[in-house]
C-alpha cells in the first residue's frame, strides 16, 4: 500500500463545558490513501463533523486539539492559521450538509467559484471565469456559462450542492471532505451526486472522506469505512468485510437498521436506547448499556481497538474474529 | 424596480395628506392663536376678530383644511404670518443648513456605528465587545439635548475650543462651518450611533455563524476577505433598513439641537413658528419634513431591494 495521504493518530478534540471539558473526539486513528474513498458512519453526535472540521482546520477557536493529523506527511495540528489557509481550498476542499445555506446569498455562483479559483492562483478574471465554467460543466450543470450569473436562490438544492463541489474542486485538491453531502437532498439527486463524487476520483485523483448516516451509500461507493460511536472509533474495515463480517455489535446494529441496500435509512431504529451523555460516561465499553451481547467484563474496562487482520479493527472483546483467533 | 419605485411614490401621497390632517388637528389644539401673537397684548377683541378674518381663521376648521389642500395641489403652501414670505421660500432657504448638518451627522453615525459594531462582533465577549456595548447603551439612553449642553460647557465654556453656537455657511468658510456644525452633528449622531452599533453587532454575530461564512473560510481566503466581503455584504442589508429610522430620528432631533446651538435651519424655523403660532409655517414646515422623510424612506427601500438579489429578481414585495 502507498503512503497514506491523510494519517490521523490519537486525535482528541475537547470543548470547554462548565468547569471541565467534554471530548467530542477521543483518541481517533485512521488513515486515507491517495484516491481512496473512506466513509465515516455513526449516529448523530458521535464526532464525525468535528473530526472533519479538524482536518480542514475550521474548528471553532475554543476547541482543544491533541494528537496528530498528518496530511501529505505534514502535521496540521498546531499549525498557524496562515499555513492552514494555504492548504484549504488548494490541497483540500470541503462540502457541507446544507446546500441551501452554504452559498453566500448576495453573490452570484460565478463570483463564488471565481473567488475560489483565484484564492490560490494568480489568474485573470477572464481566465478564472473560463475555469469556473469548466468546473460547472464538470459537475454536471447544463449551460454552465449562463448559470455563472445566477444567484444561489435561483438554483435547486442539488444544483447548489454541485456548485459547492465545483468550489471544492476549484484547485484540484488531493483530498475532498464531504460531510453528509446528500442528506438534505432527495433520493434521485443523491444518487447522481454520489456518481459525480465517485467519478471525480478518477478524473482528479482526489481522495474522499465521506461522512454519511446511510449504509446503503457506503456500500455503493466506499472503499473502507470507519464506524464512530460516542467520540471513538469502534470499528474500521474494508467495505466487504464490514458488510459480510461486522465485528462490533454497534456496526451490526447499523447494518440491521438499513432496510434494504441502496435505500435510505436515516434513522437507526433497531439499536435501543441512546448514546450516553458525553459529560457522564459509563466505565468500560461505551456501547455496553445498549448492547444485547454485553457480559459483565464489558462494563469494567474500555476495550482497545483490536487488530483483526485484513485491515479490519474493532473495539469489542467479543469480536467473532477475536474468538476464532483465540481458539486456534 | 422602476415599477416598484413608482408605486411607492404613489403610496406616499395619501400618507402625506393624512399626516397634514393630523398636523392640522394638533396645531389647533395648541392654546392661543396667531391673532393674539400678531395683535400683541394691547389688541382689543375687535382687532383680534379683524386679524382672524384676514387670516381666514374665522372659517370652520373643515373649510380651513380644505383650503389648505386646494392650495397645496397648486403648489402653494401659503405665507408665513411672521416672516411675510411664502412658506416654500422660507423652507427652501433654510433646508441646506439642516441637510448639511444631517449629512455630517449621518456620516459620523455610519462610520462610528458600523465600525464599533463590527469590531465588537469580531471580539465577541472580550473587553472591547463589552466596552462597545456600554457605549451603545449610553448612546441610546442619553438625551441629545443634555449631551449638547454638556459639550457646550466642556468644549466652549471651559476649553474654549469651539463657539457656543451660531452658524457659518460652508461656502463662506469651510473651517468655520466645521467649528459650528461639529457639536450639533455629534449631539445628533450619538443616539443613532448607539442604535447602529447594536444592530451591526448583533447582525454581524449572526452572519458570522452562517454556513456560507464557513464555506468562504474553506476556500482558504484571508479572514479580512471573509469579514470584509462575505460577512459585510450580508450585514449591510439590515443596516440599510434602519437607515430610514435613523434619518427620522435625526431630523426630529434637529429641532431641539438647532434651537440650542442657534442654528437657523428648518428645525429652528419650525421651533419659532410653533412659539408664535405661525400656522401656515408650522403646517408647511411639517409638510416638507414629512415629504422629505417619506422620500428618504423610499430611497432606502429601493436601495435595499437592489442590495438583496433575492428581492431584486422577484421584483420587490
Ligand atoms: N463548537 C462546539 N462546542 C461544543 N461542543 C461541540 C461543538 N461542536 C460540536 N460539539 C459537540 O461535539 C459532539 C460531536 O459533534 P459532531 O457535530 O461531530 O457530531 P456528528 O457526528 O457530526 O453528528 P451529526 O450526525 O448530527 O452531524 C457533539 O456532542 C456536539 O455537541
Ligand atoms: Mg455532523
Amino acid at each position: 500500500m502507498s503512503a497514506p495521504l491523510l494519517d490521523i493518530r490519537n486525535l482528541s478534540i475537547g470543548f470547554p463545558a462548565g468547569k471541565g471539558e467534554v471530548l467530542a473526539v477521543n483518541d481517533v486513528n485512521f488513515s486515507v490513501a491517495p484516491r481512496e474513498l473512506v466513509g465515516i458512519v455513526g449516529e448523530s453526535g458521535s464526532g464525525k463533523s468535528v473530526t472533519a472540521l479538524a482536518i480542514i482546520g475550521l474548528l471553532p477557536p475554543n476547541a482543544r486539539v491533541s494528537g496528530e493529523i498528518a496530511f501529505a506527511g505534514r502535521n496540521l495540528v498546531g499549525l498557524p492559521q496562515r499555513q492552514l489557509r494555504g492548504l484549504r481550498g488548494k490541497e483540500m476542499g470541503m462540502i457541507f450538509q446544507e446546500p441551501m445555506t452554504s452559498l453566500n446569498p448576495v453573490f452570484t455562483v460565478g463570483d463564488q467559484i471565481v473567488e475560489a479559483v483565484r484564492a490560490h492562483e494568480h489568474m485573470s478574471l477572464k481566465a478564472a471565469r473560463d475555469r469556473a465554467t469548466e468546473l460547472l460543466d464538470k459537475v454536471g450543470i447544463p449551460s454552465p456559462r449562463r448559470r455563472l450569473d445566477d444567484y444561489p436562490h435561483q438554483m435547486s438544492g442539488g444544483m447548489r450542492q454541485r456548485v459547492m463541489i465545483a468550489i471544492a474542486l476549484s484547485s484540484s485538491p488531493k483530498l475532498l471532505i464531504a460531510d453528509e453531502p446528500t442528506t438534505a437532498l432527495d433520493v434521485t439527486i443523491q444518487a447522481q451526486l454520489l456518481d459525480l463524487l465517485n467519478g471525480l476520483r478518477e478524473d482528479f485523483g482526489t481522495a474522499i472522506v465521506l461522512i454519511t448516516h446511510n449504509m446503503g451509500v457506503m456500500a455503493e461507493i466506499a472503499d473502507r469505512v470507519v464506524v464512530m460511536y460516542c467520540s471513538r472509533v469502534v470499528e474500521e474495515a474494508g467495505i466487504f468485510d464490514l458488510f459480510d463480517r461486522p465485528q462490533h455489535p454497534y456496526t451490526e446494529g447499523l447494518l440491521g437498521s438499513t432496510p434494504d441496500m441502496g435505500e435510505t435509512a436515516h434513522r437507526l431504529t433497531t439499536i435501543r436506547g441512546g448514546m450516553p451523555n458525553p459529560a457522564d460516561l459509563p466505565p468500560g465499553c461505551l456501547f455496553a448499556p445498549r448492547c444485547d451481547k454485553a457480559i459483565a467484563q464489558c462494563t469494567t474496562a474500555q476495550p482497545p481497538l483490536f487488530e483483526l487482520g485484513d485491515g479490519q479493527k474493532a473495539a469489542c472483546i467479543l469480536a467473532p474474529k477475536l474468538q476464532t483467533e483465540g481458539a486456534t | 424596480m422602476i415599477g416598484y419605485t413608482i408605486s411607492r411614490l404613489l403610496q406616499a401621497i395619501p400618507i402625506l395628506l393624512i399626516v397634514s390632517l393630523i398636523a392640522f388637528g394638533i396645531i389647533h389644539l395648541i392654546p392661543g392663536d396667531a391673532a393674539t401673537v400678531i395683535g400683541g397684548p394691547s389688541a382689543t377683541p375687535a382687532d383680534l376678530a379683524r386679524i382672524r378674518e384676514n387670516l381666514g381663521l374665522d372659517q370652520p376648521l373643515h373649510i380651513q383644511i380644505l383650503t389648505f389642500y386646494a392650495n397645496l395641489f397648486q403648489g402653494d403652501l401659503g405665507r408665513s404670518l411672521l416672516l411675510g414670505i411664502p412658506v416654500t421660500e422660507a423652507v427652501l432657504a433654510r433646508s441646506p443648513i439642516t441637510i448639511g448638518i444631517a449629512i455630517y451627522s449621518l456620516v459620523l453615525t455610519i462610520v462610528f456605528g458600523l465600525a464599533t459594531g463590527i469590531i465588537a462582533a469580531l471580539n465577541h465577549n472580550r473587553w472591547i465587545d463589552q466596552a462597545a456595548t456600554v457605549f451603545a447603551l449610553i448612546g441610546v439612553s442619553l438625551p441629545n439635548f443634555w449631551l449638547a449642553l454638556v459639550m457646550i460647557v466642556l468644549f466652549s465654556v471651559h476649553l474654549g475650543w469651539l463657539p457656543t453656537g451660531g452658524y457659518v455657511p460652508f461656502t463662506q468658510n469651510p473651517i468655520g462651518w466645521f467649528r459650528t456644525a461639529t457639536m450639533p452633528a455629534v449631539a445628533l449622531a450619538l443616539l443613532q450611533a448607539g442604535l447602529l452599533t447594536r444592530i451591526t453587532r448583533s447582525t454581524m454575530l449572526e452572519v458570522l455563524s452562517q454556513d456560507y461564512i464557513r464555506t468562504a473560510r474553506a476556500k482558504g481566503i484571508s479572514e479580512w476577505r471573509v469579514v470584509g466581503r462575505h460577512a459585510l455584504a450580508n450585514v449591510m442589508m439590515p443596516v440599510v433598513t434602519v437607515l430610514g429610522l435613523i434619518l427620522s430620528v435625526l431630523l426630529s432631533g434637529s429641532i431641539v439641537i438647532e434651537t440650542i446651538f442657534g442654528i437657523p435651519g428648518i428645525g429652528a424655523l419650525l421651533g419659532n413658528a410653533i412659539a408664535s403660532r405661525d400656522y401656515p409655517m408650522i403646517q408647511g414646515g411639517l409638510f416638507f419634513i414629512t415629504a422629505a422623510l417619506l422620500l428618504l424612506n423610499i430611497v432606502v427601500d429601493v436601495l435595499y431591494t437592489s442590495l438583496d438579489p433575492r428581492i431584486r429578481v422577484t421584483g420587490g414585495k
